[in-house]
């Protein structure tokens, strides 16, 4: 029966409409995936929940000379405590004394920097207790890195023509913490067990901060420059606006973060926009190009009825060919997808930013919405215009 | 079986004119199986009758009643198996594919009748002379080849009652005798009845006529 209502068809329409179904796929796909994994970038294994933030003051130029210091008073912090929105609020501990982190392993250059150790109570880390602590009698400090860590260092491991690390490969690199004035240095292995973006200074656990602020110090004052806050259920945009009116900001990680997925997010919504319209002009294409078979053949339909075929015969000749050259179409769609986002996750790998790997199930999903959508057009267009001939 | 009858129809055509016939504006009853020739000039309504009866068109007036039930009661499933295994056509515009041969246009039946297949069909086209034309493209083919064709599609499928218009306006008398014999042969096979459309009549069927 195809041959009797395909052959002789002006295949030019349906070309430029395979075209744009194979362009808008891959848009959509590839939207899809970035804006999925962009959405999810970070928040996976995320230690704060959505209502606690890092708080710390505004630095304008007056604190570099003195004016207006960026350290939290006990009476600032029992304020913040007591204001009826928050449900907790605590200094953030911070290390007093040098710190490097050396990185010692044979896949990655050697790599020392100083960093800032910090902790917080327990109460505000999603981290179970037994994998976040520590006491002197153990060997190996579990650490919490800031995302923005990783990226600087993959940032570093691309200038060198090294391969990047994925926040998995990087949690077996062995790594030191080495704590002390130069050449008194002493070592302390360490082992990541999670990420943030909520903190800009690697986490410790706070009986290791505290043991080692007792043995290293060198500084006496204590540095109270930001606190961990947390704002009761469905108070989060109050304890925002008491923020901006009291001279205080949330930390610049977390906002580094949101404003590249945001920028991301933007990006990613243009392409979308572009997706559904080529998609919507592509699939209208091809829809019109069957009301243009199904009225070149309305003598071989009418021939068919008369002989004592059935509607649903003749319609589904018409779904099976479209079916079968949109699913191929999804296919090649597929694959080109896949191989453009090998190459765009490539290139935000070099930038720093490593997404899950792998193909979301959402653009899968999304595949499939339009095939059945597709579908249900060329089911619902073949049966009318074959049942007129009736 | 197919029974048929008409009450006071008429194509809305004539509703101006005061037409009276064996056919319009009266009542009319065939039997089944019976077997009849439809008399007329042109322009009198042969083929709107036959359009009537296959619901292909319904610009009439009165009622037509297929097995005691009305035209347009008829459902569309009803349709399908009447006019697949119950009631078969040639039509006189024939409603052949052009771009496909001979085989490809008998092979969109839906079914076969009883006991025929392919050889048999190629043996029906070879005692009207033209089993040479099996895999010829039917635009390649003279008129009466064609009436032919579409005589030997009608007749390879089960049917119950065979509606033909004029089908052997092209062909000479020889091949005319052939087809007759043929369409008899296969109406005893089938027990089944005819009406058939002519200007002149057909002899040698022993047809009863109606006068439209």
């Amino acid at each position: 029966m195809k041959r009797l209502f395909f052959k002789n068809q002006n295949t030019w329409q349906f070309i430029i409409a395979l075209i744009g179904v194979v362009l808008g796929l891959t848009l959509m796909l590839l939207a899809v995936q970035l804006f999925n994994k962009s959405k999810n970038y970070g928040e996976a294994s995320e230690l704060l929940d959505d209502n606690t933030l890092v708080v710390q003051k505004k630095i304008g130029r007056g604190a570099h000379l003195g004016i207006g210091k960026p350290n939290f008073t006990s009476l600032q912090i029992k304020q913040i405590k007591d204001l009826e929105f928050v449900a907790s609020c605590s200094a953030i501990l911070s290390n007093k004394f040098e710190v490097l982190v050396q990185i010692d392993d044979p896949i990655i250059p050697s790599f020392n920097s100083n960093i800032y150790l910090q902790s917080v109570e327990r109460e505000y880390l999603d981290i179970p207790s037994e994998k976040f602590s520590w006491d002197t009698s153990e060997k190996v400090v579990p650490i919490v890195m800031p995302r923005n860590f990783l990226i600087m260092l993959n940032t570093f491991l691309s200038a060198s023509q090294l391969p990047r690390l994925s926040e998995d490969l990087i949690t077996s690199v062995k790594m030191n913490l080495l704590i002390g004035k130069k050449g008194q240095r002493d070592v302390y292995p360490a082992t990541i067990i999670g990420f943030t973006n909520s903190f800009s200074s690697i986490l410790a656990p706070k009986e290791f901060l505290n043991w080692a602020n007792g043995k290293y110090t060198i500084e006496k004052e204590d540095m109270r420059s930001q606190l961990v806050v947390k704002a009761k259920k469905g108070f989060f945009g109050l304890l925002e606006k008491y923020l901006e009116e009291n001279g205080l900001e949330s930390s610049s990680e977390q906002l580094f973060i949101e404003r590249l997925k945001s920028g991301l997010s933007a990006g990613i919504m243009g392409v979308v926009s572009l997706a559904i319209l080529t998609l919507l002009l592509s699939l209208m294409l091809m829809i019109q190009y069957l009301q243009l078979i199904l009225s070149n053949c309305t003598y071989e339909i009418s021939v068919m009825l008369r002989l004592g075929h059935t509607v649903d015969k003749i319609r589904n000749v018409f779904l099976s060919y479209f079916s079968i050259v949109f699913l191929l179409m999804s296919i090649i769609s597929l694959i080109t997808f896949y191989i453009l986002a090998q190459v765009i996750e490539n290139k935000l790998v070099a930038s720093g930013i490593i997404l899950e790997p792998g193909v979301s199930a959402y653009s899968i999903l999304a595949l499939c919405i339009v095939f059945i959508t597709f579908v249900g057009a060329i089911f619902y267009n073949a049966t009318v215009r074959i049942r007129a001939h009736f | 079986m197919v029974e048929i009858e008409l009450n006071r129809v008429c194509p809305n055509v004539f509703e101006d004119i005061d037409i009276q016939s064996e056919v319009w504006n009266t009542s009319l009853h065939i039997d089944q199986g019976g077997r009849y020739q439809v008399m007329a000039q042109s322009g009198k309504g042969k083929t709107s009758f036959l359009y009537f009866l296959l619901g292909l068109r319904s610009d009439y007036k009165g009622e037509i009643y297929l097995n005691q039930k009305k035209i347009p009661e008829i459902n569309e499933q009803e349709w399908v198996l009447l006019r697949k295994r119950k009631i078969s056509s040639i039509f006189q515009d024939l409603q052949l594919i052009n771009h496909l041969s001979v085989a490809e246009n008998i092979g969109l039946v839906p079914e076969y009748a009883d006991g025929y297949n392919e050889a048999l069909i190629r043996d029906m086209l070879r005692v009207v002379g033209i089993a040479d034309k099996w895999n010829e493209k039917v635009k390649t083919l003279s008129f009466g080849q064609k009436q032919r064709v579409a005589i030997i599609r009608s007749l390879c499928k089960p049917f119950k009652l065979l509606l033909c218009d004029e089908p052997f306006s092209h062909l000479d008398e020889a091949n005319t005798k052939l087809c007759r014999a043929l369409i008899l042969k296969r109406l005893d096979e089938e027990r089944a009845g005819i009406i058939i459309t002519s200007l002149d009549g057909e002899e040698g069927m022993g047809l009863k006529t109606i006068n439209l």
